[in-house]
């Protein structure tokens, strides 16, 4: 799966249901395979200056990561999952928008 | 001096045990060795203990010099048939219940666990629905998780 896609993941709940959301792949793992992903929520109210990115209208990317909303995608929740737990590629972000994932997320790792 | 094989797949109680050993007629200078199967490694004291137990008890039953140890011996291992009735009587004089649970191992399903407490920090719980979004393409990878995993 390559870095930049904006895929929807099967996560599994406790009880059983099952919740599609989306997520950017970040990084490919060798095991597994698995893939290095960070979230892409709804949810606006959630905005964390520096560390999130706001897709909206305006943006570049937004006709191209397949949500019909406006999105954060949000650096910092990274999570690894198992590639057979990717339901499918929606769409993608540019790379400007991974490198500034990326970025983001190495300069609030370095802040003291 | 021979050795003696108790083997836990056919023996396990202290009669089962001490049986094996008149069978097999224990004698002083004889070994005794204990085959046991793969078992969660708390076990293994207690059954270790049971078996020496029953050997002692095997032990002096034979030999009727130790009284004392031989009646102890038989109060604990012939007095009582089954763990129920144990019970009974603990219930019965000292009002003590004792019960047993098997615990649960853990679930080795670590991803799933994982990936469910992801979901519930990094999304809102009333995200936009999009199951019916358009796909640009299916992952041929992909597995449904199954209800029961």
């Amino acid at each position: 799966m390559e870095e930049g896609r904006v895929v929807r993941v099967a996560f599994q709940q406790a009880d059983g249901e099952v919740k599609l959301r989306p997520a950017v792949v970040l990084k490919n793992l060798p095991a597994g395979p698995d893939l290095v992903v960070c979230a892409v929520s709804g949810k606006l109210h959630r905005y964390m200056q520096g560390v999130d990115i706001l897709v909206d209208e305006p943006h570049p990317d937004f006709p191209g990561m397949g949500l019909p909303f406006p999105s954060l995608i949000r650096s910092a929740y990274l999570t690894t999952v198992p590639l057979t737990a990717v339901q499918d590629e929606i769409g993608s972000v540019g790379k400007d928008t991974l490198h500034r994932i990326l970025a983001q997320l190495t300069t609030y790792l370095q802040e003291p | 001096m021979k050795q003696v094989v108790l083997d836990t797949a056919q023996a396990t109680t202290p009669q089962e045990l001490y049986a094996v050993l008149e069978r097999e007629v224990l004698q002083q200078g004889d070994s005794v060795k204990v085959l046991q199967r793969p078992m969660d490694e708390h076990l293994k004291i207690p059954l270790h203990i049971v078996v020496l137990l029953a050997v002692i008890w095997y032990m002096h039953d034979k030999r009727k010099n130790d009284q004392f140890a031989a009646t102890l011996l038989d109060d604990v291992f012939r007095k009582y048939d089954s763990a129920e009735e144990l019970e009974r009587e603990l219930k019965a004089t000292f009002d003590v219940t004792v019960t047993m649970e098997t615990v649960q191992p853990p679930p080795s399903d670590w991803p799933s666990l994982s990936m469910a407490t992801y979901e519930q920090a990094a999304y809102g719980e009333d995200e936009p629905d999009i199951s019916g979004i358009a796909v640009r393409e299916p992952n041929p990878e992909y597995r449904p998780w199954k209800k029961d995993a």
